[in-house]
């Protein structure tokens, strides 16, 4: 591969003698791009063409080469361009001025070739050397510049992420204060209702909500020993007081039926759970309520009503109901020493057919730890 | 018009040491020729002029006459007026002037010699004028642009471009200025060459 030839470095040659512009083309133009001058203003003009070093004649008609030198490193266009004096007299004060006024170096008219040209070359590799390091100096300059236009940029972003934050947090405290205050006013709400349902059972006849009280006494206690949690045990509490609401709307004769039930009075019995779930429907609060209550006359077995639910398809809570209910009715009945014994008895023939037996362990907690007189 | 001596190199010519001379510039012997045309030309009537610069208090002239001389004796090698001259140029900066006469009078016994050895190796001829080999440049306007160019940025390299134009552009009735063009760069008078390549430049665009 054929590689481009390194561009040859342009030399201005100044000086009013064309003898000596002579020589110095002579020298260097072959290995040098020459361009001239033999006045000092025509110098200046020329250095628009940037030349890479200037070889500059002190003693000149128009403008000296001092003045030269002087304007040349006052332009930010040409300050960085080597100047060399060339001198017939090397006295020391006119080195001294030439230094003063910015010459990198001397050359002694007449010039040895040799010695020109190693001065020349040399002056040349220098501004080389200084121009990589110059450009290398630039590009780390912007380096330096990118970094810092990213830390800042990483900053303000940081800034903004942490405003971001704090104003999705404050939104979310808001909707979590708004969804508390929701939560509050339903619960708020839905208290009301279990008020209003426990006031209706108790307008409907005393036997009722004694009757509710006692079983959802019952319940409760069972939930705790069964380690419910609290959400759970709330609703299955809430249920156990109201799981007779359905029967507020029933005749007299089986809202108070205490024993046994006529056909029709019986059928109208089995429809309570059912309505009392529909009372729980429109309340959102107390929908899993309804569910409960629709469920505690299911039999374990699948015997019982309204839907015939058997084993775990029967809500936990419905079941703990109906093992209160039926508890409430045993303590009602049965006095004596030994009550609790045939409570105990009588529950364990029925535990797998009406109730699930897991339920046992509860229900016995309950007749050990209840004082059966309350219920009497 | 073009300068070259009618006679060669001598190897001995006193007062300049052509030895000397020659070392400084390459060995160019017909740099040399040239250099020692130039100098009859332009210090023939150095002394006179350095009188009369002296006589009407321009005493700046006359230094800087002395010191170009200075530097010119020294490239050509010729010792004795090289210095000489620097004698003057020192008297006169230092004020001297009525002084100085005697060594004008020294100046010009150092420079006689030096101008009459210059000036027998004989004057300038024209130089030989090459067949017209106008079919070689095609586009001869747009060539000429860049001599054109290169003479207004004072580039020595417009000899180099007038040396291949200059067989296309004689024969075409405008040799005269074709050689102006030519002198005058061969005597850095680039100005004057830039005013003759304009001239060019119109007679071949009419």
């Amino acid at each position: 591969m054929v590689s481009e030839p390194a561009p040859r470095p342009t030399v201005l040659i100044v000086d009013d003698g064309p003898e000596i512009i002579e020589v110095l083309i002579e020298l260097l133009a072959e290995t040098h791009e020459i361009i001239f001058s033999t006045t000092g203003r025509q110098a200046l003009r020329l250095v628009a063409a940037n030349p890479d070093l200037i070889l500059l004649d002190i003693n000149m008609p128009d403008m000296d080469g001092y003045s030269v030198c002087r304007e040349l490193k006052a332009n930010n266009d040409s300050r960085d361009i080597p100047v060399i004096f060339l001198t017939s007299c090397s006295n020391n004060e006119e080195v001294v001025k030439g230094f003063a006024v910015g010459a990198v170096d001397f050359i002694t008219k007449p010039f040895l070739p040799n010695e020109l040209l190693a001065r020349v070359t040399t002056h040349l590799q220098l501004r080389l050397a200084k121009r990589e390091v110059e450009q290398k100096n630039a590009e780390l300059d912007e380096a330096r510049e990118l970094v810092q236009r990213q830390k800042e940029e990483l900053a303000e972003w940081n800034a903004n992420l942490k405003n971001r934050v704090l104003q999705q947090t404050a939104i979310i405290r808001n909707k979590a204060e708004e969804a508390r205050q929701v939560t509050d006013r339903n619960q708020s709400a839905t208290d009301s209702f279990v008020l209003l349902f426990t006031k209706m059972l108790e307008l409907r006849h005393s036997r009722l909500i004694k009757h509710a009280r006692g079983v959802a006494a019952i319940a409760s206690s069972m939930g705790i020993t069964m380690k419910l949690p609290p959400a759970q045990r709330k609703n299955l509490e809430i249920a156990a007081l109201l799981h007779d609401i359905g029967l507020v709307c029933a005749s007299d004769r089986v809202a108070m039926f205490h024993g046994t039930l006529a056909r029709d009075d019986y059928e109208e019995f089995l429809t309570h759970p059912a309505i009392g779930e529909d009372f729980m429907y429109f309340i959102e609060g107390l929908r899993e309520v309804g569910r409960i209550i629709r469920h505690h006359h299911e039999n374990f077995s699948g015997t019982g009503y309204p839907d015939k639910l058997s084993g775990k398809r029967i809500p936990m809570e419905s079941q703990i109901i109906h093992v209160a209910n039926y508890l409430y009715d045993q303590f009602s009945k049965e006095t004596g020493m030994d009550a609790k014994y045939r409570i105990t008895s009588k529950l364990a023939m029925v535990m797998g057919t009406l109730f699930d037996p897991d339920l046992a362990a509860a229900a016995d907690r309950v007749i050990q730890d209840f004082s059966l007189e309350s219920f009497t | 018009m073009q300068i070259i001596p009618v006679s060669g190199l001598p190897d001995v010519l006193p007062p300049f040491d052509i030895a000397s001379a020659l070392s400084r510039i390459n060995d160019n012997s017909q740099l040399l020729l040239k250099l020692l045309v130039m100098f009859v030309d332009t210090y023939s009537s150095t002394i006179p002029t350095l009188r009369e610069h002296i006589s009407q208090g321009r005493h700046g002239d006359a230094i800087r006459l002395a010191h170009s001389l200075k530097g010119t004796a020294g490239i050509l090698a010729a010792r004795e007026l090289a210095a000489a001259a620097s004698a003057l140029e020192q008297l006169l900066k230092e004020g001297e002037a009525v002084a100085s006469e005697s060594h004008i009078d020294e100046l010009e016994r150092e420079l006689a010699p030096a101008l009459a050895a210059a000036s027998s190796l004989g004057r300038a001829t024209p130089q030989a004028t090459p067949p017209p080999a106008s079919s070689e440049i095609s586009d001869l306007p747009g060539a000429l642009s860049d001599l054109r160019i290169s003479i207004a940025s004072n580039n020595i390299k417009a000899r180099k471009i007038f040396a291949h134009l200059r067989g296309s552009l004689l024969g075409r009735g405008m040799d005269t200025q074709v050689t102006d063009v030519g002198s005058r760069l061969d005597a850095l008078d680039f100005s004057g060459a830039l005013l003759s390549v304009d001239e060019l430049l119109r007679s071949i665009a009419t």
